[in-house]
């Protein structure tokens, strides 16, 4: 038990006392920052839950026009059109600090003057539909990776800060108070034992001065 | 180049072969039966019942468009046929050249259908030795590289090849002996240019764009798509008011659907000769509409489409 390992002294009193103030400002603190992490996280979660819903249902029209160009056209027809293609989109990663955690932000920078890497023959307007409808999801699909990348990292962060809280809350603070009543306890003992000594030196120097 | 000797007789048994022929296809009745079928998996059964080989749905496909060629080439449809290859030729074309371009393996992409084997495209393109090649191809090529050159967009590269594979189809049709079919050709030309219209003012492109990708050679003149181009975007069905393919215009359909529905209506009324060529160019494309249509029968349910929308994108 960690109590038995404590010098009972005024000195560790005095240190502990300290070491408590500190645990629990270090608790209130803690506390404080998860609870804006949660606040933080919460919000991330509403956006990046309707962000989904959003690019997933243009997502599935993307795939069914895609389905049908794939339908009407050949297979090789459909790999050919599109094994060049022309649309570039550069990708900057910055972050941003959210409660001391650094959350990706990605930035693009995109060239849609033109889209189309194929020529008109043999190919469907199902297809154009298709790219052009996933080059317009594309900023939205990168915006999801930025808030479910930042979701997560939150959700470790909060994860973390829960646990010092509670170690804090559980663990150190009560383990402090423990020692501290232990110390004081063994150092009131002391005192009435040095007190009860002093008197028992009295009371046998009155017996000793009387027998004289 | 002289026309070939054409003797409309010669063909007597072609055509009766093709007439007894056609009773196979997938006509309404027989894509419903697909349609109903409970599976994709299911619909390709019943395909190997009626004959159609292969093991996957793309290899079924493949064979009967190969067993298609064959049947026409050896039925003396080869003249024809030079007109329907040329696609492939600039398919192949087209992969050789972007799989150069961006260094990946292109071969699974390739269509042994062409006028000129694929082995030897392949082997003019990677050698740089184009003896074998014809000269609207020799000159696209060339064209092709330099355009890529100067502005690296693989589109401009597919407009010229198919500027080029118009110019090669305009070209056999001027040796095709008869009259029925170089009709049907323009009327694919005119579908290609009125699709490309549309596509291209939905693009929000130029004027000057147009002019590059419409065809030469059909029945409307390339200068009518330059000067609609700039028309308001709902006045489609005005600007075609004066052609044959207004009444596609005034239908609820997609567009490209009719297009295609009309064209193969012009087709069927042609499958009625006795005589000549045209009948088994008539079969040759109500065939290619057939495997179109399975091939949207498979897919689509495949993937979980309903027979009401799958119906929906049927042609002919």
């Amino acid at each position: 038990m960690a109590i038995a390992n404590v010098n009972p002294t005024r000195m560790e009193l005095t240190r502990l006392k300290k070491r408590l103030v500190t645990a629990r400002r270090g608790h209130k603190l803690l506390k404080d920052k998860r609870d804006e992490l949660m606040k933080q996280f919460l919000e991330v979660v509403r956006e990046n839950k309707a962000l989904r819903e959003s690019v997933e249902s243009r997502l599935g029209e993307v795939y069914d026009n895609f389905l049908i160009a794939s339908a009407i056209m050949s297979r090789q027809v459909l790999e050919q059109s599109l094994m060049f293609p022309k649309y570039r989109a550069e990708v900057d990663i910055k972050t941003k600090n959210i409660m001391s955690v650094n959350v990706p932000v990605f930035e693009t920078d995109e060239n849609k003057s033109d889209l189309y890497s194929y020529g008109f023959y043999g190919t469907s307007q199902e297809l154009d539909t298709s790219v052009n409808r996933l080059s317009g999801l594309l900023p939205d699909l990168l915006r999801l990776a930025e808030k479910e990348k930042s979701a997560q990292l939150l959700a470790v962060e909060i994860e973390k800060t829960r646990r010092r809280v509670n170690a804090l809350e559980y663990v150190m603070i009560p383990q402090f108070e423990d020692k501290i009543k232990f110390i004081k306890m063994k150092l009131d003992e002391n005192e009435r034992s040095s007190t009860i000594r002093l008197m028992k030196v009295k009371d046998m120097m009155i017996q000793e001065a009387r027998a004289k | 180049m002289a026309k070939t000797k054409y003797k409309e007789l010669d063909y007597t048994y072609a055509v009766a072969r093709l007439r007894a022929l056609e009773n196979n296809l997938l006509e309404a009745n027989g894509l419903e039966k697909l349609l109903s079928a409970a599976s994709a998996d299911e619909a390709a059964k019943h395909l190997q019942t009626i004959g159609w080989k292969g093991g996957n749905f793309e290899e079924m496909l493949q064979s009967e468009l190969e067993g298609l060629f064959s049947l026409i080439e050896s039925l003396g449809g080869g003249e024809f046929l030079k007109t329907q290859r040329v696609k492939y030729d600039y398919h192949n074309l087209k992969v050789l050249i972007k799989s150069e371009l961006t260094k990946q393996n292109g071969d699974n992409l390739i269509m042994n259908l062409g006028n000129i084997g694929a082995d030897i495209i392949k082997n003019a393109v990677i050698n740089r030795d184009y003896r074998l090649l014809s000269e609207d191809i020799k000159s696209a090529i060339a064209l092709a590289y330099e355009q890529y050159a100067r502005i690296s967009d693989a589109q401009a590269v597919d407009i010229i090849f198919d500027g080029a594979l118009f110019h090669e189809i305009n070209e056999y049709v001027k040796e095709l002996p008869e009259e029925k079919i170089p009709v049907l050709i323009k009327m694919q030309i005119d579908i290609h240019n009125i699709k490309t219209f549309i596509r291209v003012r939905k693009m929000g492109k130029s004027v000057g764009f147009i002019e590059k990708v419409t065809a030469a050679g059909g029945n409307i003149p390339r200068e009518f798509y330059i000067e609609n181009f700039n028309a308001p975007d709902n006045q489609d069905a005005g600007v075609f008011e004066h052609t044959p393919y207004r009444k596609v215009f005034s239908q609820d359909e997609n567009l490209e659907l009719s297009l295609d529905n009309m064209f193969m209506e012009e087709v069927k009324a042609t499958r009625f000769g006795a005589f000549g060529i045209a009948p088994l160019a008539a079969y040759f494309w109500m065939k290619e509409n057939e495997i179109r249509n399975v091939r949207i029968i498979l897919i689509c349910k495949n993937a979980g489409i309903s027979e009401e929308a799958i119906r929906s994108r049927l042609r002919g």
